[in-house]
């Protein structure tokens, strides 16, 4: 029943983001293919290219053959590069995918034991080194971060290249190893906001009274942690986590550029500098239709942590 | 000899304002089987006394004195043989059932764990072992509810669910912090009922925390009376309910309402407030609330004085304080 319900709002959520997006892009004022084109394009060249990309059609109709395109698998011509807006987007995720969720599950195990462990040695040297280290990790700017790491790993220590993206096929280390460094750089920022978030729900649920109630039974500390604290805690640390995902999706932009990756990060920001709508429009859709995944993904985690939830909602 | 013998407990705990001497050279014995009141307004120290009995006081607090059970001085022990003591030998029920239990987990899974932890018990023996725990403390459909979850529960089932888990593995001892406090007046009759069934049943010693003199007067063999951290009273129930020797005891006693009384009479208060146990004067704690203090109430601490035999009361004006108690006493209202 949670679920149900949780799926409709999922759907009604990715077909509102797709209305904004069409009305942003092609109904508001602003004609899209006098800006693909520029001022100074001739009349007769962007009347064609209206007609290619079916701007003279009505609104509507331009937007249910865009949707029924989507469930097809048919989204269009990319202007600059001249192949399927599909092909493009499928083989750019071959790089952001593994480095946005390289980042988040990095980030989410680096922040789990840190945020624990400073929190079981709350107000002792370790917690203050935690607190220092996330201090620092926000401060940092990723893109900063990730040039400084080329210049120890790449360039002093040349122990990986200093970007760029082999594909697949040519072999899974390789690729791993153009990722490690772009990873790195995103997860910094990411596991520190993690770091704190999990440090503060920690300290707070081991303050309830059911966490003294398991102490009162004779379970050790350690075993309390697992047992009673950490589960409770985790509702909190999912919700954030859940919000981060968005934030990773953005900072890839950066970091695929940093690293020269062909991500969906870099066709996106070339798209807009080239004016390409249909890779625009339909990029973006992707990204939010992404980050929607995700936070279903934590609402169904929700009601597995908490069974409160499975019931009342 | 007792089962338990507190010796002098002293606890300091850390607090924003500095350290506070939460419990202050507290001695008293608990006979096996026996039942012992703990009564005092709230900020008095009875429920660090029963933490410093778990072991499971705050974090940074400092501990002095002895707590004997069966000749083992329990401040003197490790972690981890403190945890195979709580929950085996002492257990403890607190205040607050609507939260005392863990939200995530099955009543079943949270009754097991000690036994898990103390007796070995796993799956479906600890499992049936729960479920008997359910039906003895009255829990109707014991083998159905061993899967609820505690939001399922009201607070009285609730508070059930708790002493089933602090029964579990037969302790020696059981302390009942508030046991009632949070719950319906309809429904705390029947969790005391069923705690003084229980003790009666299994013979494990019971300290009953309270500040309901009535709870304590119906339930308990011997009561100490707290003040500030300290015990100013302490003796045989029905000897101290019928002396009040401590003018704080006589207090806290004027001041249940009259069920049959005028409606038109004032409630009886102590005027004043608990003192901050940051920065008690010395001498008398409650000199400063007592209708009977004189100056060296405010510079002597009051010594132990023995009222009638095995009963005791902290004050330099006893004989002032019965003789008020033998003029203007409730009683003679």
């Amino acid at each position: 029943m949670f679920l149900a319900r949780r799926f409709l709002t999922f759907l009604v959520t990715i077909w509102g983001a797709s209305v904004i997006i069409f009305l942003m892009l092609e109904v508001l004022p602003g004609d899209p293919a006098l800006t693909m084109l520029g001022v100074d394009a001739p009349d007769s060249a962007v009347e064609a290219l209206r007609r290619d990309l079916g701007l003279d059609r009505p609104a509507t109709e331009r937007y249910l053959s865009w949707i029924g395109g989507l469930f097809r698998g048919e989204l269009g011509l990319s202007y600059t590069y001249q192949v399927p807006v599909t092909e493009l987007i499928a083989q750019r995720l071959e790089v952001t995918l593994p480095l946005a969720l390289g980042a988040m599950l990095l980030a989410t195990l680096v922040s789990l034991s840190l945020g624990i462990f400073a929190a079981t040695n709350h107000n002792k040297v370790g917690d203050y080194g935690v607190i220092g280290f996330s201090q620092l990790g926000l401060a940092i700017p990723d893109f900063w971060f990730g040039i400084l790491l080329i210049i120890l790993f790449a360039v002093i220590l040349q122990w990986t290249s200093s970007g760029g993206f082999p594909g697949w096929d040519e072999g899974f280390w390789r690729c791993i190893q153009a990722l490690l460094l772009p990873v790195f750089t995103l997860a910094l920022s990411l596991s520190a906001i993690m770091t704190r978030v999990t440090r503060s729900s920690v300290l707070e649920v081991a303050r309830e009274d059911y966490v003294r109630t398991a102490r009162a039974k004779g379970l050790s500390r350690r075993a309390t942690l697992w047992r009673h604290v950490l589960r409770n805690a985790l509702i909190p640390v999912l919700t954030i986590n859940g919000l981060l995902f968005a934030n990773v999706l953005a900072g890839t932009i950066v970091i695929e550029n940093v690293f020269a990756l062909p991500g969906i990060g870099k066709l996106i920001f070339g798209a807009i500098t080239n004016r390409d709508l249909m890779v625009v429009k339909n990029v973006v859709l992707i990204l939010g239709a992404m980050v929607m995944v995700v936070n279903f993904i934590v609402d169904v985690l929700y009601a597995v942590v908490d069974p409160r939830i499975r019931i009342h909602t | 000899m007792a089962l338990l013998a507190v010796r002098d407990l002293t606890v300091d705990l850390q607090t924003t304002r500095g350290v506070a001497r939460a419990v202050r050279g507290v001695s008293f014995e608990l006979a096996k089987g026996g039942t012992l009141g703990v009564v005092g307004e709230s900020g008095c120290g009875k429920s660090i006394t029963a933490l410093a009995l778990m072991g499971l006081l705050p974090e940074g607090a400092r501990t002095s004195g002895r707590i004997d059970l069966d000749g083992t001085d329990l401040l003197s022990l490790g972690e981890d043989a403190l945890c195979g003591m709580r929950g085996n030998r002492i257990a403890m029920i607190f205040q607050e059932p609507m939260t005392s239990l863990n939200p995530v987990h099955r009543i079943g899974r949270q009754i097991a764990e000690p036994l898990r932890q103390h007796r070995g018990l796993r799956g479906a023996k600890a499992r049936a072992e729960a479920i008997r725990l359910l039906d003895r403390v009255g829990l109707p459909n014991a083998a159905q509810r061993v899967d609820a979850y505690p939001h399922q529960l009201s607070g009285g089932q609730r508070q059930r669910v708790m002493i089933a888990m602090a029964l579990s593995c037969d302790p020696d001892i059981l302390i009942a912090d508030e046991p009632t406090t949070a719950l319906d007046v309809t429904i705390q009759g029947q969790i005391l009922d069923l705690i003084n069934e229980l003790v009666d049943e299994s013979g494990m010693a019971l300290i009953l925390i309270s500040h309901d003199l009535g709870v304590i007067a119906e339930t308990t063999d011997d009561v100490v009376v707290m003040y500030g951290g300290s015990l100013v009273e302490h003796g045989p129930t029905d000897s101290l309910f019928d002396t009040l020797a401590h003018p704080y005891s006589q207090g806290l006693f004027a001041a249940i309402p009259d069920i049959g009384g005028r409606h038109d009479r004032r409630l009886t208060t102590i005027p004043g407030t608990v003192p901050e146990l940051a920065d008690l004067p010395p001498g008398c704690p409650f000199a400063d609330r007592c209708p009977l203090a004189a100056d060296d109430c405010w510079s002597t601490e009051p010594p132990m004085r023995q009222v009638l035999p095995g009963h005791q009361a902290a004050c330099l004006r006893l004989e002032a304080a019965a003789a008020g108690r033998a003029n203007g006493g409730r009683g003679d209202d």
